[in-house]
């Protein structure tokens, strides 16, 4: 009921939920060493930006389309080809499926 | 009580394909009583509906394939027309199937009572909502291949009605006018398929198809176009393109809606080529062209010179023409390397008509894979991304099914349609978490865009939650049900070819960062001054969502009820317990 046998192996995720239960424990015992003393006060928790003012909340929260930019930037060569897949053009999805048909049918005959 | 059950059983296929018909027509009049009262008369004939599919589930289970007959017996000699006769021949897989569609529809019928609450001829909806129902249990009960195709037409104009449902957004209307040509073209050349096994057979039975099976030149042209046809309305790259446009711009439900009659497609692609060509496959022997790999480098070459000339003469068509060569003719190489000689010194390959349409299958999967997670990972429209999430999961099925026709005969392919099929399931019920959560980011917000969208962890935690559930499933994450259908796969794989795992395996990284970033996007982060008010998610809504999150939850920690009880069957019932 429990385990996925495998060809290599099992796989239980009781066990899983249990060990990660175990290592939480452990985690949280090694946390409680921490000093219980610190109380969250004054400038220490506060945001620090060499100075500078705090900005809106608005300004301050990274967009999405931010993110990954590195990745996107780096295979730019495959999203243009990507995006030009993509056009929204309702022919060109119809004139894929036919190539693809096609190319199926050529090596169909080679069955 | 067995007995009650088996009666009812009985009678059951019918029912459950004329109880959502006429509820589609009656709703209409019921909704003039008012809008409690439809919705619960909605919610009724879907339970009732529901309660048939499971009560035939158990049965099939419990006696074997179930067929019923309509239309005459064919021994009354005062009979003057021929008789007619279709055969709903339900194994299986079928109740597989038809149990995860009906279910998926009474939990969209859930959270439609307010989400669609708002919008005006909400009758209409729930009418094709009704359609839709009957045009899926329809295409997977049937044992007739004609039959099949005109659930399939019904589905097909259900949904495109339900995609351009917001008629008012010229986007919805446009995806719907997209849906409705892609699925007319895809079905027209399902017909011509129909028809050739029909002019070579003299039959429509798909049993009798299967056993008729000779796999002359004729068959092996009706495989191609139906896999084809099929593949397409299942949404495998690179005929996939609608697929996006149509969840987009889709309400909420109707885009779970959508997703489960793509995995009814995907259930036509898997009786086609299990059921009706099946054996059939594996007793071809072929001296498979030696030249495929080779022409397939020779291609490649000449769509490097053409983007080199396109890069010379700075046009940007032949660019782009060059690279689309050389993947495609990249893939090619690629199904025909996994076929070669493992020495990798000959260049001839021998192989079965099975192992050929598995490495396509499996070469155009991963394609599907790569393609769905990268284009998920720019998008800012959340609907968008989810679609082309889906899009990724759904090459993550034909991998398993590719992998096992690879295989068919041996007990690697029963472990590998065993992961796609419990894959089927899990995807189902992951994706359908996460369109619904993003209907009720919708409710909340009347906001798409990821990138104005923000801090909504400290609106609604409950929202926050659902969603984290969602994302981790889908992405494969132990311990929750995506992970034990993925690891499965990624294991069959890997005893075809490494590389397939790895890509796999990379695929579902992929899909973890893209949703990473929606989670932060959304929920993380200050709360935004620039987001309208905050409209409260109702109950019913909560309640739809938190059904399939528990699901999840449930069959994560026990996946092996599912593998014994409901997938296990149906992979006997396609491989003949091989």
């Amino acid at each position: 009921m429990f385990s996925i046998i495998t060809e290599s192996g099992f796989w239980n995720p009781i066990i899983w939920v249990l060990s990660f239960i175990v290592i939480f424990l452990i985690m949280y015992i090694l946390r409680s060493f921490g000093n219980n003393k610190f109380k969250k006060q004054g400038e220490k928790t506060k945001v620090f930006l060499s100075g500078n003012p705090e900005y809106a909340s608005d300004d301050m929260h990274i967009k999405s389309s931010n993110l990954y930019w590195g990745f996107t930037k780096v295979l730019d060569w495959v999203y243009t080809v990507l995006k030009r897949m993509h056009n929204g053009d309702v022919r060109d999805y119809i004139l894929w499926f036919v190539i693809i048909m096609g190319t199926l049918l050529l090596l169909g005959v080679m069955l | 009580m067995s007995e009650l059950l088996t009666a009812l059983a009985m009678y059951a296929p019918p029912l459950m394909i004329a109880l959502p018909l006429l509820s589609a027509f009656f709703v209409h009049f019921v909704n003039m009583a008012g809008t409690k009262i439809r919705n619960a008369f909605v919610m009724l004939m879907l339970l009732l509906t529901g309660f048939f599919a499971y009560v035939l589930h158990w049965d099939v289970l419990t006696n074997g394939t179930h067929r019923y007959q309509f239309g005459g017996a064919g021994n009354n000699p005062q009979m003057i027309l021929p008789v007619v006769r279709i055969f709903f021949e339900i194994d299986a897989f079928s109740v597989f199937m038809s149990t995860i569609t009906i279910s998926l529809v009474i939990v969209v019928a859930l959270y439609s009572w307010k989400f669609m609450e708002k919008n005006t001829g909400v009758s209409k909806y729930y009418t094709l909502l009704f359609l839709i129902t009957t045009g899926m249990l329809g295409m997977q009960l049937t044992g007739d291949i004609f039959n099949f195709f005109v659930f399939l037409e019904i589905t097909s104009i259900a949904a495109a009605a339900l995609v351009a449902f917001w008629v008012g957004k010229a986007e919805a209307v446009e995806a719907g006018f997209k849906y409705i040509m892609v699925s007319a073209v895809g079905a027209l050349f399902v017909l011509f398929a129909i028809a050739l096994l029909y002019g070579q057979y003299n039959a429509l039975n798909m049993a009798v198809l299967a056993q008729s099976m000779q796999f002359g030149f004729i068959d092996k042209i009706a495989l191609i176009i139906l896999l084809a046809a099929l593949a397409m309305k299942a949404g495998l790259v690179p005929m996939h393109m609608w697929l996006p446009d149509s969840y987009g711009s889709a309400p909420a439900p109707v885009s779970i809606l959508v997703v489960t009659a793509t995995l009814a497609s995907f259930y036509g692609v898997i009786r086609v080529l299990f059921t009706i060509y099946g054996d059939a496959l594996l007793s071809v022997k072929t001296t498979t062209v030696f030249l495929l790999p080779l022409l397939s480098v020779i291609l490649s070459m000449v769509a490097v010179l053409v983007v080199l000339y396109g890069v010379i003469k700075k046009k940007q068509s032949l660019i782009t023409s060059g690279l689309i060569g050389i993947l495609l003719f990249s893939v090619l190489f690629i199904a025909t390397f996994i076929l070669s000689d493992p020495t990798g010194m000959s260049m001839i390959v021998q192989s079965t008509g099975n192992a050929l349409i598995g490495g396509i299958l499996i070469g155009l999967s991963l394609l599907t894979i790569l393609v769905g997670v990268m284009m998920a990972l720019i998008q800012t429209n959340l609907k968008r991304l989810i679609a082309f999430t889906a899009l990724a999961e759904v090459g993550y099925m034909f991998l398993a099914i590719g992998t096992s026709l690879t295989a068919y005969g041996t007990t690697l392919s029963h472990t590998a349609l065993t992961g796609g099929l419990f894959h089927i399931f899990n995807d189902a019920i992951d994706v359908g978490l996460l369109f619904l959560v993003t209907g009720a980011i919708y409710f909340m917000t009347k906001e798409h865009s990821l990138d104005k969208l923000g801090g909504l962890a400290h609106h609604t935690k409950a929202i926050t939650i659902l969603f984290f559930i969602g994302l981790y499933a889908i992405s494969g994450m132990p311990p929750l049900n995506g992970f034990a259908s993925k690891i499965i796969i990624y294991e069959s794989t890997y005893q075809i070819n490494p590389i397939l795992s790895i890509v796999a395996i990379v695929g579902s990284i992929m899909i973890l960062a893209v949703f990473v970033k929606v989670f932060y996007a959304v929920f993380m982060g200050p709360k935004l001054s620039s987001l309208p008010k905050i409209t409260k998610v109702p109950k019913s809504m909560i309640l739809a969502m938190g059904i399939l999150a528990g699901l999840i939850i449930c069959f994560g920690l026990f996946p092996q009820i599912v593998i014994d009880h409901l997938v296990t069957p149906a992979v006997l019932a396609l491989t003949g317990g091989i």
